[in-house]
């Protein structure tokens, strides 16, 4: 297959990381991502708090490039997919016309775990899998913006999504259920307030540890560096000594198929992943 | 919670309040959020005193012409207080109002209690009260609504560095010429900030230089020009159809 994708501004930044794996693992399946030419930036939490019109032209713009270049978009970003489906709703409504931007409309935008873990795919990725991630438990965390809220996103199953757990399954790896999957992080306010990360994210950590995983599963670069990032800060205002590797879910599935990069995209994250991944037998 | 002796004495007021000859209907409505409002429990409400409606002395004189504006974007008079919004909201902890209290004060026209209240600074707009609501009230919506709008008004934002990270966020998209580079940020909001000398103190500034320091050595902060765009004149036009810079902030700009 042949889609539009949008990385998103922190995927040629600080998350470079998971712009690789997405690379890798597109090689590895039957999957060509043609970077939208020209694209801008979404403008994210800021432009939806504080100024209504650049909350929907910055996007609006991002969807007509899309519809120009005549695919389906996929976005890594979950907030980035989210505000690109306002949009995409506001230039069919009422508040179109003011936009300034036609949009022909005919394609339809992904967010990248939903396009990977469509039936096909996933029937598809089972024979591939040459090291299944065995003994590895996990949970999913999707986060808010994939999934909510449903009249944007048009996800049915926002409360309790299951993608992640699927996917899981066919990698090998044993996903764990927990009620604090599209629970917030509150990642907008990492760098105004970092003590509501604190309390929000360490909330996270206990609830995924009673659980009983071992680490954390997420497919957006926020979340991963929200739950990665300060996890020593954490840790140490808590008294606690908290382990749980953030894995992007492209990661886990670079290493079932055996992608020989899976160490170097690995090496970007602040909770190193390597001394898990050596306790369940996968040493590099 | 209620370990400050001082919400012990403003929930005695409160009583007194609410049982004044002048505690009109409506007015022991708005007394009893506040009052539920000093019951719970966080740990940033000492930050602030929480705000109290100006109804605990005088009969609420109600006014419908916020919930009036409001009506493009959603209908606040649906609401019935059910606060399911509330309930499932994580950031309750550090607001001053919950959600459903700002519904019901925008209803009930409180401009000037919405507009300054921490409650819409600190949402962290995870949509699962809009998801969730019985009403179809687009609650993450409102609480946008009151930001733009308190930042049209020229007052103070109770949430200072909230309101800069925004801002800064905007700027740099705009000094880029269209994608965001985030060192440029970083140091846009800092130089905003202007507390550099106070982080320091405080250590927060080490902090954040080890930070960029592990991301450097990791390859995930690369500083280099930022992409401009072959449609950076389009991404003008946006801006400039924003008004963003014609408000009071103005002088902010960098
Ligand atoms: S949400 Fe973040 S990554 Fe996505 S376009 Fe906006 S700034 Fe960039
Ligand atoms: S990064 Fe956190 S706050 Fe942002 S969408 Fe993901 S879960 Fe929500
Ligand atoms: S959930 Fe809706 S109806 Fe219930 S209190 Fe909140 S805004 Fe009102
Ligand atoms: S969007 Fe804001 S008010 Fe609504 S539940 Fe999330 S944090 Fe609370």
């Amino acid at each position: 297959m042949n889609v539009s994708y949008y990385p998103g501004c922190s995927l040629e930044g600080t998350a470079i990381d998971y712009a690789a794996s997405i690379g890798g693992i597109s090689s590895l399946l039957d999957l060509t991502l043609t970077e939208l030419e020209d694209w801008n930036c979404c403008g994210a939490t800021a432009a939806h708090s504080i100024n209504h019109h650049l909350s929907l032209a910055l996007p609006a713009r991002n969807l007509a490039l899309a519809a120009a270049a005549g695919r389906d978009v996929v976005v890594p970003c979950a907030l980035c997919f989210n505000r690109l489906k306002v949009a995409e709703k506001a230039l069919q409504g009422p508040e179109g016309a003011n936009l300034g931007i036609s949009y022909p409309g005919g394609i339809k935008v992904w967010d990248l775990l939903d396009y990977l873990t469509q039936d096909a795919y996933l029937k598809d990725l089972g024979p591939k899998v040459v090291r299944p991630l065995a003994g590895l438990k996990a949970v999913g965390y999707y986060g808010c913006m994939v999934a909510r809220p449903p009249a944007v996103t048009d996800k049915k199953d926002s409360e309790n999504p299951q993608n992640l757990e699927r996917l899981l399954k066919v990698l090998g790896a044993e996903p764990l259920d927990w009620s604090f999957k599209t629970d917030c992080c509150g990642a907008g306010l990492a760098v105004a307030r970092p003590d509501i990360i604190d309390t929000l994210v360490q909330r996270l950590y206990e609830r995924a540890l009673r659980a009983g995983a071992d680490c954390l599963v997420v497919s957006c670069q926020m979340c991963q560096a929200n739950l990665d990032m300060p996890q020593k800060r954490i840790s140490q205002k808590f008294g606690q000594d908290y382990y749980l590797p953030v894995f992007y879910f492209t990661e886990l599935m670079g290493l079932a198929l055996g992608h020989p990069d899976v160490k170097k995209w690995l090496a970007g994250h602040l909770v190193d992943p390597l001394p898990l991944l050596e306790k369940i037998g996968f040493g590099f | 919670m209620l370990a400050c002796p001082l919400s012990w004495v403003k929930i005695a007021w409160l009583m007194v309040g609410s049982l004044s000859p002048t505690a009109g209907r409506k007015n022991l409505y708005v007394t009893e959020n506040v009052l539920s409002l000093n019951v719970k429990g966080g740990n940033d409400n000492h930050e602030r005193g929480i705000m109290m409606p100006t109804t605990l002395t005088e009969p609420l004189e109600p006014s419908f012409s916020l919930a009036e504006r409001l009506a493009g974007l959603t209908s606040v008079s649906a609401c019935y207080q059910c606060k399911k919004c509330s309930a499932g909201c994580p950031l309750t902890f550090a607001m001053d109002f919950y959600p459903d209290q700002v519904i019901r004060l925008a209803l009930l026209g409180q401009e000037a209690q919405v507009l300054g209240c921490r409650t819409i600074w600190v949402c962290s707009s995870c949509e699962t009260c809009t998801t969730r609501c019985p009403n179809n009230i687009d609650i993450a919506g409102v609480m946008d609504w009151l930001k733009e709008a308190a930042i049209a008004s020229g007052q103070a934002s109770p949430q200072p560095q909230v309101t800069r990270f925004h801002q800064s966020f905007l700027d740099t998209v705009r000094l880029a010429g269209g994608r965001l580079s985030e060192p440029l940020l970083l140091g846009l909001y800092q130089w905003r900030c202007g507390g550099t000398l106070g982080k320091l103190k405080s250590g927060a500034l080490v902090a954040d230089l080890k930070m960029a320091w592990e991301l450097a050595r990791r390859r995930r902060l690369v500083p280099r020009l930022p992409h401009r765009l072959k449609g950076v004149e389009e991404i003008k036009a946006m801006f400039k159809k924003s008004h963003l810079y014609e408000k009071s902030e103005t002088q902010e700009k960098p």
